[in-house]
C-alpha cells in the first residue's frame, strides 16, 4: 500500500514540474508518432486501395499478409528493422540505428499493415459496382480513388487512429531501434519501462499518464471529425 | 461531312473468366437514337455485355469502336464521359442528391456553368426536386432510382446504359417511372442499351431485341418480330409464351399440325385465355405472381401453361386451385417450333 501511495505522491510532484524531462520526452514522442502516423497513413491507404481495387494474380496472398500484419508483434518488427539498420546490416551505412528516423521506420513497419488492412476492409465493404459507377461517370483513376476515399472516410479515419495507436503504444521496437538514449530517442513508452526497471514507480506512473492523455487527446480530435462526417 | 450513325460497334467480343467464356458476341452495333434491349435469364451474360459496351470491362478479345473510332486504353475515359449508366441497384455517392448530380456534371462537362439551375431542372423533371438536399440512405427505392436516372440524363450523354432500371421498384412506382424513362430517352435523343429480364420493359422502351443465353446471342431482331417468331422454345419461354408439345397440343385442341418437323408450339400469353367453367377442359393448378401481375397455372392433359387472371363475369373464388376452366386460343397467334 505504501508503494502505491508513495508512487501517487511522486506522480503529483512530477506533474507539478519537478521533472524537466517530461515535456521534452512528450514533445519527442508526439513528433515521432505524428511523422510515422502520417507516413504510414499515406502508405497504408495507398496499398489498401491498390489491393482492394486492382485484381491481379496473388492479390489474396498480399491481403492475407496485410491482415497478418495487424497482429505482428512490435518486437519482431523492431528486430527486423534493427537488423537492417545495424552498423553491419544492409542499411547500416545510412547511420539510422539509434536515431529518431530509425524509430519512425520501425513504427511505420508496425502501422502500415494495420492501416492497409483496415483500408482494404473499408473499400471492400462498398457495393462491388461502386467504383464502376464512378468510372462510368467519367472519373479518371485519381478522381475515382478520391471519390471512393470520401465514401469510406469513416473507415479511413479508423485506420489512421489505429495506426497512431500502434505507433505511440509500442515499446519493443522503439527500445531496440531507438535505444532509449536520453535527449535523443527516449520516448514516453521507453522512459516508462526504464523507470519501472529502476523502481521509480511514481515517475513511471506520471509518464504513463502523460501517454494516456496524449492518446486521449488525439482520439478525441479524430472522433470529433468522425462524428461530423457521420452527421452529414 | 459524313454523319456517323453507328454509336457503338463491337466485333468478335469474348470475355473469359476462370477459363470459361462468359460472353461471346460476334458482332453488335448500336445506332444513333436507337434503343436496344438485351434480354436473357440470370447468368446469361447480360450485365457483362453492358459492362463491355460501356467500356467498364475490357473484353478478353475483340474490338470496340465508338463513333467509328477504335477504343484503346488511352481513350477509354474520354469516351466514357460521353455515356451514362444506371445500375439495377442505384449507386449514389454518400452526398446529397443534388451533389450527386453536380459531381457527375463536373466530371463529364467541367466547363459547365450554373450547376444549381441545371441540377434543379433535372430533379424537377424526375419529380424529386423536394429531395435535392436529402442523403441517399434517407430515400426509398423508387426515389433512389429516380435520383440515379436524373444523374444519368443530366449529363446529356450520347449513349445511355440501363441495367434493369425498374427491377427494385414496386408496382405502384414502376408504371410512372418507366413512362418517364421512355420520355427521357426520346427527349434526350441518346442511343440506349437496356438490360432486362422482363420482356414488357423491352417492349416499352426498345425497338430492337438481343436475346442472350449462356453468354451467346441466340436471337436478334425487331422486338415485334422476335416476339411473333421466337426461334426456339427456350426463347419463347423467356418471352413469356406458353410452350406445349406439338403432338399433344394438336390432339387437345384438334388442330392440324403444319408440314415440317415441328415438335413444340408456343402461344403468347395474350393469345391464350382461360375462363372459369365447370365443364372446362383445363384445371387451375395454382395462382402465381409474375411480372404480368396475377397469373394462373392451368393444366390441360399433360401440359401446363400460364394465363392472365381475367375476372370477366367470374369472381375471385372461381379462380381457386382445382376449379375447371375453358381454354380459348387465338389460332392466329400460334407459333410452331422445330427442334
Amino acid at each position: 500500500m505504501d508503494l502505491l501511495g508513495d508512487a501517487f505522491v511522486e506522480m503529483f510532484e512530477f506533474f507539478l514540474g519537478r521533472d524537466s524531462d517530461v515535456w521534452s520526452i512528450t514533445a519527442r514522442t508526439t513528433l515521432i508518432c505524428l511523422i510515422s502516423t502520417i507516413i504510414s497513413s499515406f502508405l497504408g491507404i495507398f496499398i489498401g486501395f491498390l489491393l482492394a481495387l486492382i485484381p491481379f494474380r496473388g492479390r489474396s496472398t498480399f491481403v492475407a499478409f496485410a491482415n497478418a500484419g495487424m497482429g505482428m508483434p512490435p518486437v519482431v518488427a523492431g528486430l527486423v528493422v534493427a537488423v537492417l539498420l545495424w552498423r553491419t546490416g544492409p542499411l547500416g551505412s545510412l547511420g539510422l540505428m539509434y536515431t529518431p528516423i530509425g524509430m519512425v521506420i520501425s513504427q511505420c513497419v508496425i502501422a502500415v499493415p494495420l492501416v492497409a488492412a483496415i483500408t482494404i476492409g473499408s473499400v471492400m465493404s462498398l457495393p462491388p459496382a461502386m467504383h464502376l459507377q464512378i468510372r462510368s461517370m467519367g472519373a479518371n483513376t485519381v478522381q475515382t480513388v478520391l471519390l471512393l476515399a470520401y465514401e469510406v472516410r469513416l473507415g479511413l479515419l479508423i485506420a489512421v487512429m489505429a495506426g497512431f495507436g500502434a505507433a505511440i503504444s509500442e515499446v519493443g521496437a522503439a527500445m531496440m531501434v531507438g535505444g532509449n538514449l536520453a535527449s535523443e530517442t527516449r520516448v514516453l513508452t521507453t522512459a516508462t519501462v526504464q523507470l519501472v526497471g529502476q523502481g521509480e514507480f511514481g515517475k513511471a506512473l506520471g509518464y504513463g499518464l502523460m501517454l494516456l492523455l496524449l492518446v486521449l487527446f488525439v482520439a478525441i480530435a479524430l472522433t470529433s471529425i468522425q462524428s461530423k462526417a457521420r452527421k452529414r | 461531312m459524313k454523319k456517323i450513325t453507328q454509336m457503338i460497334e463491337m466485333s468478335d467480343i469474348s470475355v473469359v473468366r476462370g477459363g470459361r467464356e462468359v460472353l461471346h458476341v460476334p458482332s453488335f452495333s448500336l445506332k444513333a437514337n436507337e434503343t436496344v434491349a438485351i434480354l436473357g435469364p440470370n447468368g446469361s451474360g447480360k450485365s457483362t455485355f453492358l459492362l463491355v459496351a460501356s467500356l467498364l470491362l475490357k473484353p478478353t478479345q475483340g474490338e470496340i469502336s465508338y463513333f467509328g473510332k477504335a477504343i484503346k486504353n488511352s481513350n477509354r475515359t474520354p469516351f466514357r464521359r460521353m455515356t451514362a449508366l444506371a445500375f439495377q441497384e442505384p449507386l449514389l455517392l454518400d452526398r446529397s442528391v443534388s451533389d450527386n448530380l453536380k459531381i457527375a456534371l463536373r466530371l463529364k462537362r467541367p466547363d459547365l456553368k450554373d450547376l444549381d439551375k441545371i441540377t434543379g431542372d433535372w430533379l424537377e423533371k424526375l419529380k424529386i426536386q423536394h429531395l435535392a438536399k436529402v442523403l441517399p440512405h434517407q430515400l426509398s427505392g423508387g426515389e433512389l432510382q429516380r435520383a440515379s436516372l436524373a444523374r444519368v440524363f443530366a449529363v446529356e450523354p450520347e449513349m445511355v446504359f440501363l441495367d434493369e432500371p425498374f427491377a427494385g421498384i414496386d408496382e405502384i412506382d414502376r408504371p410512372s417511372l418507366s413512362g418517364d424513362v421512355k420520355a427521357l430517352i426520346k427527349e434526350s435523343g441518346a442511343a440506349s442499351l437496356l438490360v432486362t429480364h422482363d420482356i414488357s420493359e423491352a417492349v416499352l422502351l426498345a425497338k430492337r431485341l438481343v436475346i442472350l443465353s449462356d453468354g451467346k446471342v441466340i436471337q436478334e431482331g425487331d422486338v415485334g418480330d422476335v416476339i411473333a417468331k421466337p426461334i426456339s422454345s427456350k426463347i419463347a419461354k423467356l418471352l413469356g409464351h406458353s410452350v406445349f408439345a406439338a403432338e399433344e397440343f394438336s390432339r387437345l385442341f384438334q388442330i392440324d399440325r403444319p408440314t415440317g418437323n415441328f415438335t413444340e408450339v408456343a402461344v403468347p400469353m395474350s393469345g391464350i385465355k382461360a375462363v372459369p367453367s365447370n365443364e372446362g377442359l383445363g384445371k387451375i393448378v395454382r395462382l402465381e405472381v409474375s411480372v404480368k401481375g396475377l397469373v394462373a397455372v392451368i393444366e390441360i392433359g399433360n401440359q401446363q401453361f400460364h394465363t392472365e387472371v381475367d375476372y370477366g363475369d367470374a369472381t375471385f373464388s372461381d379462380w381457386t386451385a382445382g376449379n375447371r376452366v375453358d381454354i380459348d386460343i387465338d389460332y392466329s397467334r400460334i407459333i410452331w417450333l422445330s427442334e
